[in-house]
């Protein structure tokens, strides 16, 4: 602190210096007011190295604070003459905080829900999330999720920001990074629910959730293309989708993401998937194959009022029992799109589809005259798969249909409502009003595109 | 400036849309097409973004006129679609319309760069920005519309509520669609550029569906809705200032509001009385 | 006494210079472990390309234009400057593409406006962006506000209730000259430091710019000292630095609250304001709908100006010279016309 004090009438006078040097025109004299600086540099390397902040930081005499308050106080300048420079001093007020945030998601539904049910009124999702950055190596993202069921750790990650060769190292539970809805969380999803296909092959809301390592490389590309490469190695357990028996059982995902401008204001982002582990439904192999594609258009200028989002995403996945793969091989697409028609309102439809076999579990359970796979050894499920693989129980195909209309308050907050209709493979068909609050809290959350 | 002259002119705009919106509303629920409006705006709005696309100010009557001729090219299409065969639904085709104009506006957009951006703005309104201006130019359309209508109101009505009889009655059935559907766009266009969607959207549905509910005769159903238009309008507006709302948003929500007023009174009061 | 000077210039370099390949991104220790064996071949061939890159021009990015123009103002041909956001776009609002972070990641230096006014798209591309020398807290990264005189610092506490204020000050504090020196000034230090042998340069540069943005005040002060006091209401409180320098009053803002969209009460309130007080001009940024402020202007026979803030708003303003020159020009001419 005292070095931060003796140190700030240095720059001042250097400032003062430069500005009266400015008319003269004498190298001596720029040499000097030179050799001044980088003095002032060394020193203010000296204090970087003593403190442990950035040198910019040390322009600012930071406030000695009690570690309890959260947000930076501005407090008079104790010099008098010279401009105080630098903001509230937020970094020093900040102290090691990790930044944090809530995100409050209250659903409601209404109709007749076709087998699938819902609650009527929901406190759906609390999620609250850590950020912060750890060392000068490595993030950590933390975001646990209350739900009425109870307290799940939703993601919790290491992320190692400084590795050579443009590698990137996750660490910890994270969504795996098969396709763009499994890696949204809910919050920012365009929809008040998930798709058909993700509820009937990919797990449901939580999707491929898991603990593992994700590696990470921009892959070289022609110009104007952006190339990314994920491979990420799991545990093997994810509700409905991968369940690991043995240690051995880890289940793998790899991701090809790739996107190009079009032009400054329309892009197309792309991306393929593979995920592969053990299955649920059998002593065997789950591979999951998947294809996803989303079109931007956001005029620069009128960035806030106006934007047009269309996706679409395609999954097929193959169970094999034993060594023998079966031939059913159920496929669910959605593809949907997201205009907003002014700064507050947003109208959006989507289309989805998706197979499944009859009496496998879906997220959330559609049969409820099946036993609940929760509770019911894997095994049962194997001759069930047999049936469905030998024609005796058909794949069923649910459709759907939804449109959404979203009302931003204000950054922070929306009132969202969708209404659904679903034809399911049994033959009943739901029509459902939803509403949703989302309301947000804390830091602002930036989401990665 | 006080409250009053400061919401007079939202408060007149309102409520001529409430007189063509709730008459056009009930063919428009009629058909089975309540979507009509969203696509034939959009349509328009294409036609506009063309026009600017190809070097015509986006204000000249040069624009104006082409945003005219892709709105009959619209309603051309919609009036030709309705078949016997009722395999794809009316409103599949309608959606579809608007996706495609929607994404050909945006492809077109992005083609260019500043004007078209600014162009949005043009063809989406703002019920409390509205200039007097404005208002009397759209009064002095809507009335020609309106005329149009009432002269023709047998046609029209026939065509809506009974096709099929329509038909056998010897009335060019494809002919009287399409005007329907040109004198609609028209009007939407008109609307949207004042209101913006949403707000026309339910101008033109909540009160003929309001009145469907206690109605089944059409001149009950036009007074229910005009006067529920009229009374959403003007509390809608007052609201607004009064809670410092949107003006748009407030009066959609008005709407709602009132619709489900009407609908638990249906339910719950007009059995017991009937 | 020269002699000396010279002697203690050539060492601090030489210190300079061993601490910037400290700071290298050679990876701690700690971090290596974690890695597996086959990345560290990767590593050292990596470790031998980055420096021989940076020797040759440093690769500036930018949050916003106004930062890059200085930097290219400061830098000249030793730099590559780029900046993320269009000078034309809001900078609360911009999208983080992946394809910034090709930019991002050959990036030396990263140069922000900093006060959360890129919070909502800037941490995850510098995070993804797998470049060590620009994450925060290393010497890659510049947080400009740092340098500046900051206004609107809030004073007690915070809430969202009063709309998405900055918590730490306002974000727009480039347009003071004023500023602008010191961006220069701190900018030309980091550009010495990144390449000392060109040092000598940057210092000239800076000077130079130093000397011609103070002439350049000395023309605007002069032009526009007749209309010092006026009053004006801005849609957002994007211009207290500029205002404060040239001496206008922003009465009042179009937005109720610092990004919620104009309200009818509001509105309402503004035209009287603006009535009573005969105030006539209101500014606006090229990203905002001018339908309210028309709507305005047009109830109280006032005018609506679509100022630039930020170098790159439109095809006339190339610089950070061109973006005072074309705003004070247009306030000039709506001043002498209003009378």
């Amino acid at each position: 602190m005292r070095i931060t004090y003796r140190l700030m009438p240095v720059p001042v006078m250097a400032f003062l210096l430069a500005t009266a040097l400015s008319a003269q025109d004498s190298t001596e004299l720029l040499n000097r007011m030179k050799a001044m600086e980088d003095r002032i540099h060394a020193l203010e390397a000296e204090v970087q190295t003593l403190k442990g902040q950035p040198v910019a930081a040390a322009a600012v005499p930071p406030q000695p604070q009690p570690v309890a308050v959260p947000e930076p106080i501005a407090q008079p300048a104790p010099m008098e003459a010279p401009p105080f420079l630098g903001g509230a001093g937020g970094a020093a007020a900040k102290v090691l905080n990790p930044d944090i945030s809530v995100i409050g998601d209250f659903v409601g539904a209404a109709g007749n829900h076709g087998g699938r049910a819902t609650p009527s009124l929901e406190m759906h999702e609390s999620e609250v999330g850590f950020q912060e950055v750890i060392d000068p190596y490595a993030r950590a993202d933390f975001f646990l999720s209350f739900g009425e069921k109870g307290v799940n750790l939703e993601e919790g990650y290491i992320t190692f920001t400084s590795l050579p060769a443009g590698l990137q190292l996750k660490a910890g539970k994270m969504r795996a990074a098969f396709g763009k809805v499994n890696t949204t969380h809910n919050h920012v999803l365009p929809w008040i629910d998930r798709p058909l296909v993700t509820q009937n092959l990919v797990g449901g809301e939580d999707g491929i959730n898991d603990a593992g390592l994700s590696l990470s490389r921009i892959l070289p590309a022609p110009k104007g293309l952006f190339l990314e490469g994920i491979a990420q190695v799991f545990r093997g357990d994810s509700d409905g989708v991968f369940s690991a028996t043995r240690r051995s059982n880890v289940s793998a995902v790899g991701h090809l993401h790739g996107y190009r401008d079009l032009s400054e204001s329309t892009n197309l982002d792309f991306g393929a998937s593979y995920a592969r582990g053990h299955s649920p439904f059998s002593d065997g192999i789950n591979q999951l194959y998947g294809a996803d594609v989303t079109l931007h258009w956001k005029p620069l200028r009128r960035a806030i009022y106006h934007s047009f989002v269309a996706r679409s995403e395609f999954i097929w996945t193959r169970t094999s029992v034993g060594s023998a793969d079966l031939p059913a091989k159920p496929f669910g697409f959605y593809v949907s799109g997201d205009y907003q028609l002014n700064r507050r309102w947003i109208l959006g439809a989507r289309f989805d589809r998706s197979q499944r076999g009859q009496c496998l579990p879906t997220v959330p359970e559609t049969t409820s005259a099946c036993p609940d796979p929760s509770i019911t050894p894997a095994s049962f499920f194997t001759p069930v798969y047999s049936a469905v693989s030998r024609g005796n129980l058909p794949l069923l195909q649910d459709t759907g249909g939804s449109i959404l209309l979203t009302y931003l308050t204000s950054e922070f907050s929306l009132l969202r409502t969708q209404f659904r209709r679903t034809s399911y493979g049994e033959g009943r068909t739901a029509n459902e009003f939803l509403f949703q609050f989302q309301f947000s809290m804390g830091a602002h959350g930036a989401h990665p595109f | 400036m006080d409250t009053l002259s400061f919401l007079l002119a939202p408060f007149i705009a309102s409520l001529i849309l409430t007189g063509i919106h709730a008459y056009l509303g009930v063919h428009v629920v009629e058909r089975g097409v309540i979507f009509v409006d969203l696509s034939l705006a959009q349509i328009a709005a294409l036609g506009t973004t063309m026009a600017v696309l190809y070097g015509i100010e986006p204000h000249s009557s040069g624009a104006y006129c082409v945003s005219l001729a892709f709105t009959f090219i619209g309603a051309a299409v919609f009036s030709t679609i309705r078949g016997r065969d009722v395999r794809i639904p009316q409103e599949a085709i309608i959606g579809i319309c608007y996706a495609v104009a929607s994404a050909a506006a945006i492809l077109a957009m992005s083609k260019s760069v500043e004007q078209t951006e600014h162009l949005k703005e043009m063809l989406v309104g703002n019920i409390l920005t509205v200039s007097w201006y404005e208002v009397g130019k759209t009064a002095a359309l809507y009335g020609v519309v309106g005329l149009f209508h009432f002269i023709f109101r047998k046609k029209f009505l026939a065509i809506s509520m009974d096709p099929a009889k329509a038909e056998a009655d010897g009335i060019n059935t494809r002919l009287w669609d399409f005007l329907f559907y040109a004198s609609f766009g028209f009007v939407v266009t008109s609307s949207v550029a004042i209101a913006g969607v949403l707000l026309v959207f339910c101008y033109l549905i909540v009160p003929s569906v309001g009145a469907m509910l206690f109605s089944a005769r059409i001149g009950p159903r036009l007074a229910i809705g005009w006067t529920m238009g009229t009374v959403v309008s003007a509390l809608g507006v007052y609201l607004s200032l009064k809670i410092d709302l949107p003006t748009g948003a407030t009066i959609v929500c008005t709407f709602a509001m009132v619709l489900i007023l009407m609908a638990l009174f249906r339910q719950f009061l007009w059995r017991k009385a009937a | 006494m020269k002699n000396l000077l010279v002697t203690q210039i050539a060492s601090i370099i030489v210190e300079r210079s061993v601490e910037r390949s400290r700071v290298e991104p050679r990876p701690a220790p700690n971090t290596r472990a974690i890695m597996s064996k086959y990345c560290s071949a990767l590593a050292a061939l990596l470790l031998a390309v980055i420096p021989a890159q940076a020797a040759s021009k440093i690769n500036v990015m930018t949050a916003t234009e106004d930062l890059a123009s200085i930097a290219r103002e400061v830098g000249g041909d030793l730099v590559n400057a780029e900046s993320i956001a269009k000078g034309y776009q809001d900078p609360h609002f911009v999208e983080s593409k992946p394809s910034f972070l090709l930019k991002l990641q050959k990036a030396d230096l990263l140069v922000v406006v900093g006060l959360q006014l890129e919070i909502g798209w800037l941490p995850p591309l510098i995070t993804q962006s797998r470049n060590p020398r620009i994450q925060p807290s290393q010497s890659g990264y510049m947080d400009m506000s740092q340098f500046c005189q900051i206004l609107e610092i809030p004073q007690g506490q915070v809430t969202r209730a009063m709309g998405d204020v900055h918590p730490m000050g306002n974000p727009h504090y480039w347009l003071n000259p004023d500023n602008g020196r010191r961006i220069a000034k701190a900018l030309a230090d980091r550009f010495s430091a990144i390449q000392p042998a060109n040092a000598a340069q940057f210092v000239q540069r800076y000077t130079e710019f130093d000397k011609h943005l103070t002439e350049a005040e000395k023309g605007w002060d002069a032009k526009f000292a007749p209309y010092k006091g006026r009053k004006v209401i801005t849609y957002h409180r994007s211009w207290p630095n500029f205002c404060e320098r040239f001496g206008l009053v922003v009465v009042d803002y179009v937005e109720p609250k610092p990004g919620i969209p104009p309200t009818p009460a509001h509105t309402l309130d503004l035209i009287n304001l603006m009535k009573r007080q005969g105030i006539k001009l209101i500014l606006v940024e090229p990203y905002f709908d001018l339908r309210t402020p028309n709507s305005i202007a047009a109830k109280v026979d006032g005018q609506v100006l679509v100022l630039m803030p930020s170098v790159g708003g439109n095809k006339e303003v190339t610089n950070y010279f061109q973006l005072f020159d074309y705003d004070l020009n247009l306030l000039l001419n709506a001043f002498s016309k209003i009378k």
